[in-house]
């Protein structure tokens, strides 16, 4: 009896273990195929298959003479640390605002911070793209972190905001009462003390800065105003150099998920404590 | 009197940048597109001139109905998959298993990684000709010979698979951290009462993961619609606009075909119908919640 209920526990426990690898090859594919075709000559592409047939690492110093590697990167790194940068700086104060005063206005204000996060980008991209040339500013670093940064602001404000509620308010009042002023209150007291939340809507706006592709494709025209996303893509059409695409490809992931593996921790614990609420 | 006034004032400092930052990028984008939509508009000069609602009528035409029912396929099957693969997924974690923290770590990285990338290497996997899934169906005697992944008949079916594996890491993690809210002894409890795997399921885990659930389905149905760069990327709408989601059409339209009038109509009657549809769901979360 005993024996016999055990040996199900096993079964139900390969079953488990079973799935779950399925779902992690579909998951780790792409890369896995990615990555055996960035080690693969452009005429043994197609021949290799599970495993590389070559071991072409010479890809990857081959990716910086074929396409400005070197120009998208630095582009797509501004891009990742402005965005983050303005989104972090402004959502902290937005933050601040809805989560230790009241005023008019607040309802309308929070709900419109929600209704940013359902527009798709590309329904305001013309509109924006117009603006920013009347502004001058068509073609810049700048003008493309501002609009990426209107769009995706709601979330770290979210974040923040939550953050922001949980912390003790007794502290503030003490430091009040020492004469410090508001502002000093939220750089001295309330940032550090939401160091892990700061870190997360950071981490979170660095990714969408990274990633972008449409504002950056629309919004830009110089070859160095040009971010990976767009530069990579670009080198598929009929003669695609799969092997140089797969290379470029990974080469850009690999910041990320680095980064990412660092913040895992403060990212999950961060994501559950404020951002599904 | 002015140390009220300041105090008065100071929320509204606070939230100023955002709101500056909104009203330039997002609210006086909007208000141009009301205007775009209802003349006859290009890109170079904007508004030219009033055009009896000509723009809107687009709206009713075979053509574009046929993108609005891909665009539904996109959003329902992109959505039910994720929403599906995601609780399978969050369920088989949720044990305390070996190396449970290494297999959570690998299945979000699909998440982190940008659109634009996710595109160009499925690109690759579903190649026609090299592509290693075209191997492998064949090395295996599953196919004669290889298949277009992208083809007519296909793409719709093979973008939305390509959106599950990208949305399916954040459906994991919302649920896998809701599933551990749930307390021990009420699994013990059932246990004792006799209770099967599907009673302990239908009766203790969905009640539970229903707040999370709906909030992150509804986040999800919400990324799906904006998505551009993914099947830009690996269709750019074809073959034969079989992936031609309104995304795109909103695209072609304003800079293929330079017709910003009715690319901004799409816009406006997809921004007003989205609108809608969430604050109806949000409201009956938020009814069902109380």
């Amino acid at each position: 009896m005993k024996t016999k209920s055990r040996r199900r526990k096993n079964g139900v426990l390969t079953i488990r273990y079973v799935l779950i690898f399925l779902w992690l090859i579909f998951t780790l594919i792409p890369l896995y195929t990615a990555f055996v075709a960035s080690l693969t000559r452009y005429e043994n592409l197609g021949k290799t298959f599970l495993f590389p047939v070559d071991f072409e690492w010479h890809n990857y110093i081959d990716i910086f003479t074929r396409i400005p590697y070197g120009s998208y990167f630095k582009a797509t790194l501004l891009y990742a640390v402005g965005t983050s940068l303005v989104s972090v700086v402004f959502a902290a104060f937005a933050a601040y605002g809805l989560s230790r005063f009241r005023f008019r206005g607040k309802m309308f204000y929070t709900g419109f911070i929600f209704i940013t996060q359902l527009l798709p980008q590309v329904v305001i991209v013309v509109p924006v793209f117009m603006l920013l040339k009347s502004m001058g500013l068509y073609d810049s670093y700048l003008g493309v972190v501002i609009a990426v940064t209107a769009t995706s602001m709601a979330f770290p404000i979210l974040l923040l905001r939550s953050f922001f509620d949980g912390l003790p308010v007794a502290l503030e009042e003490a430091a009040s009462i020492d004469g410090c002023s508001r502002l000093g209150i939220l750089v001295r007291i309330v940032v550090p003390l939401a160091a892990p939340g700061m870190a997360t809507a950071f981490a979170l706006s660095f990714f969408t800065g990274w990633g972008q592709y449409l504002y950056p494709l629309v919004l830009t025209r110089s070859a160095d105003k040009t971010p990976l996303t767009v530069g990579i893509s670009r080198m598929i059409d009929n003669q695609t150099p799969w092997e140089m695409v797969m290379t470029g490809t990974l080469l850009s992931i690999i910041p990320a998920v680095v980064i990412y593996l660092f913040v895992q921790k403060f990212l999950v614990k961060g994501l559950t404590v404020g951002g599904v609420k | 009197m002015n140390l009220k006034f300041t105090q008065r004032l100071e929320p509204y400092l606070f939230i100023l940048p955002t709101v500056a930052l909104f009203l330039l990028v997002l609210a006086w984008p909007l208000l141009n597109l009301v205007i775009f939509s209802f003349g006859d508009s290009n890109i170079i000069q904007g508004y030219t001139g009033w055009n009896n609602f000509e723009n809107y009528k687009f709206l009713g035409t075979p053509a574009f109905l046929k993108t609005v029912l891909v665009t539904l396929i996109w959003l329902f099957g992109g959505v039910i998959g994720i929403v599906a693969c995601g609780m399978a997924v969050s369920l088989l974690l949720n044990k305390p298993i070996r190396g449970r923290a290494f297999f959570r770590a690998l299945t979000i990285i699909p998440w982190i990684v940008p659109h634009a990338f996710a595109a160009s290497m499925w690109s690759w996997v579903l190649h026609p000709q090299f592509g290693m899934l075209n191997q492998l169906l064949v090395g295996l005697g599953i196919l004669d010979k290889p298949i277009g992944f992208l083809s007519e008949n296909t793409a719709l079916i093979t973008v939305i698979v390509v959106r599950i594996w990208q949305g399916a890491p954040f459906m994991i993690i919302s649920l896998l951290a809701a599933l551990q809210t749930i307390p021990e002894d009420i699994e013990e409890a059932a246990d004792l009462d006799g209770a099967n795997g599907f009673q302990k399921f239908r009766f203790i885990t969905i009640p539970y993961l229903k707040p999370v659930l709906t909030v992150s389905t509804l986040i999800i149905a919400a990324w799906t619609l904006q998505i551009f760069d993914t099947v830009y990327i690996m269709t750019n709408g074809g073959p034969a606009r079989a992936t031609q989601i309104i995304a795109l059409e909103i695209y072609t339209k304003a800079f293929v075909e330079s017709n910003l009038g009715i690319a901004s109509a799409i816009a406006l009657v997809t921004l007003i119908t989205v609108g809608i549809l969430s604050l109806y769901s949000l409201k009956k979360e938020g009814s069902e919640a109380s």
